[in-house]
């Protein structure tokens, strides 16, 4: 039994434990946010450097890191659900670097339709990528409407408070990966032809997903009061300001290049002026910086001269950007997500696995020979697009709900699931060839 | 560099449409009028292509980044006339190459002119 001197004793020290002071505890926030840019930064780093960039020349490592599994791996081991390093709490603190990595984005997608470039968009992928689009909304909205209901039945929510998370899930089945390379071995001129259709594919469904994300998340309207409502007029209007921010941005942008020597760093420079601009801007009006990012894209991407340098500069950056986005993601993954979100999960697969072929060899029965209907680059088909995740992020950007992680946690599960199964062929077809090889050496 | 009158083979990248306009310039200035341009591609733009994260709308455009390759059999000295040239250009549109002694040569009339 302890004596009450000893009881007593016990007192002061306690009192005397070190309890952190307001400033301490600001001074130790700001230096685990420091550390966790720190981490994702130089990971997203490593991503361009020559060691990883000869890594991807294996097929299934190119194919699995275009998918973003290794980066995930690292995002869930350094989130809080293992090491806790980096907590997707903090990151979401530093939102204007988030923001600038979107439109790093939007304004990669945007510059890529080019006058040329959409010219040169054959009919038949115009069709399919319309088809692909129509389908996979339909599918994906009724599948949220109806596990919605099943999984909030008594929380009183509205058709309104359905919208976003009918939203991102449509948005993130829509198109493809446009990585091809791991597909690509035994080429003929029709699988090469088949091939530029599914990246070229993808570069479509990834400017209709965004114009699809970016005007209707802006008809969801959270009031002071909690309630979330449909606004068509504030959707218009946002919208409105988002082009008129574009042009402006886009014709700004084109007179400092103009006024620049030409000189890498000059332009890097005036890019970054820019994207954070643009980061800045849609933070401020609550816009979507996708939407505004990639308008802005098309705009500079259709001018006359001196925008290649930018469009290299840009797409340079595009593997770090994406390894960012992909961190983040696994750092923010929910790991306790109800029954009703792995339903949701397994017909997200299926459907990719599925559906999404059968639509593309419906539609390019005409164009593409009966030996391509079988090629392997149809898995390619079959895995979830990484502009997915950034929207999925995006959504958790504005609004760090548990509901928003659990969507953002089904697309990285989708994302994840779709990669492995679209690199299953790769390994089959690698045993196969092994065992041929070891047949004829016998 | 090679010395002044030994026969070298000129090779040249010019990046983009613009350098290679300056570039074609030059080599007229200096004497080169013989030369094979050839439509290249950086291992840059090939690495960007097979690996499209975001964007695949480029893979319907035609496979060309305006680099082209010059290779040129000719003199050190025009050689070296090419390369204060090349100096009085802007940086951004400085080609890169290099010149390698030539010991002998085959269906050359007359290599250097």
């Amino acid at each position: 039994m302890r004596s009450t001197d000893t009881a007593q004793e016990s007192v002061p020290v306690v009192a005397e434990s070190p309890v952190a002071s307001p400033t301490e505890i600001q001074a130790r926030e700001a230096l685990d946010i420091f550390i966790a840019v720190l981490i994702i930064v130089a990971l997203a780093a490593i991503s361009t450097t020559k060691r990883f960039m000869r890594l991807q020349r294996n097929r299934v490592l190119a194919a699995l890191v275009a998918g973003g599994l290794p980066a995930f791996i690292v995002g869930v081991i350094l989130g809080k659900n293992v090491l806790g390093v980096v907590e997707g709490e903090t990151l979401l603190e530093v939102r204007p670097l988030v923001n600038i990595g979107l439109s790093w984005i939007g304004v990669i997608i945007g510059m890529q339709a080019s006058r040329q470039a959409v010219r040169l968009v054959p009919k038949v992928l115009w069709k399919w990528v319309c088809l692909d689009t129509c389908t996979s909304l339909l599918i994906s909205a009724s599948l949220v409407i109806i596990v919605g209901y099943w999984w909030f039945p008594a929380s009183g929510f509205s058709a309104a408070w359905l919208l976003l998370p009918i939203l991102v899930v449509s948005t993130s089945t829509i198109g493809w990966s446009p990585e091809t390379r791991s597909l690509s071995r035994n080429m003929t001129p029709g699988t090469s032809t088949l091939a530029s259709l599914i990246q070229g594919g993808s570069g479509l469904s990834s400017l209709i997903a965004i114009l699809f994300f970016g005007i209707l998340s802006h008809l969801h309207v959270r009031t002071a009061t909690e309630e979330v409502n449909v606004m068509p007029l504030a959707a218009i209007g946002d919208v409105a300001l988002v082009i008129v921010i574009a042009v402006l941005l886009g014709l700004g942008c084109r007179w400092l290049l103009d006024r620049t020597s030409g000189r890498h760093g000059e332009r890097v420079l005036v890019l970054l002026g820019i994207l954070a601009l643009l980061g800045g801007f849609s933070a401020d009006l609550g816009l979507s910086p996708l939407l505004t990012s990639m308008i802005f894209g098309i705009i500079i991407g259709n001018m006359a001269r001196g925008t290649k340098s930018l469009e290299l500069l840009l797409t340079g950056g595009e593997h770090a950007t994406a390894v960012f986005f992909y961190v983040l993601a696994g750092a923010l993954l929910e790991t306790n997500l109800p029954v009703q979100a792995w339903v949701v999960i397994l017909v997200l697969v299926l459907f990719r696995w599925i559906v999404k072929p059968l639509v593309g060899k419906w539609m390019l029965a005409g164009v593409i020979e009966d030996q391509e209907r079988g090629h392997r680059l149809w898995s390619a088909v079959t895995r979830q697009a990484p502009l997915a995740i950034v929207i999925g992020c995006s959504l958790v950007l504005m609004e760090s709900s548990h509901l928003n992680r659990s969507l953002l946690s089904i697309i990285v599960i989708v994302s994840i699931i779709s990669t492995v199964m679209g690199s299953a062929p790769l390994r089959v077809h690698g045993s196969a060839r092994s065992s041929a090889s070891m047949e004829a050496a016998t | 560099m090679a010395d002044g009158g030994t026969r070298v083979l000129l090779m040249l990248v010019a990046r983009d449409e613009d350098s290679f306009d300056h570039l074609v310039t030059g080599l007229l200035d200096v004497g080169i009028t013989g030369a094979t341009v050839v439509e290249s591609r950086g291992l840059g733009a090939i690495i960007r292509q097979d690996m499209p994260i975001f964007a695949g709308l480029a893979a319907l455009l035609p496979q060309q980044t305006g680099s082209k390759v010059i290779l040129s059999i000719t003199t050190g000295e025009n050689v070296k006339a090419l390369q204060r040239f090349v100096a009085e250009l802007p940086e951004t549109q400085r080609p890169i190459g290099a010149a390698v002694p030539v010991d002998q040569t085959i269906g050359l009339v007359n290599p250097g002119n």
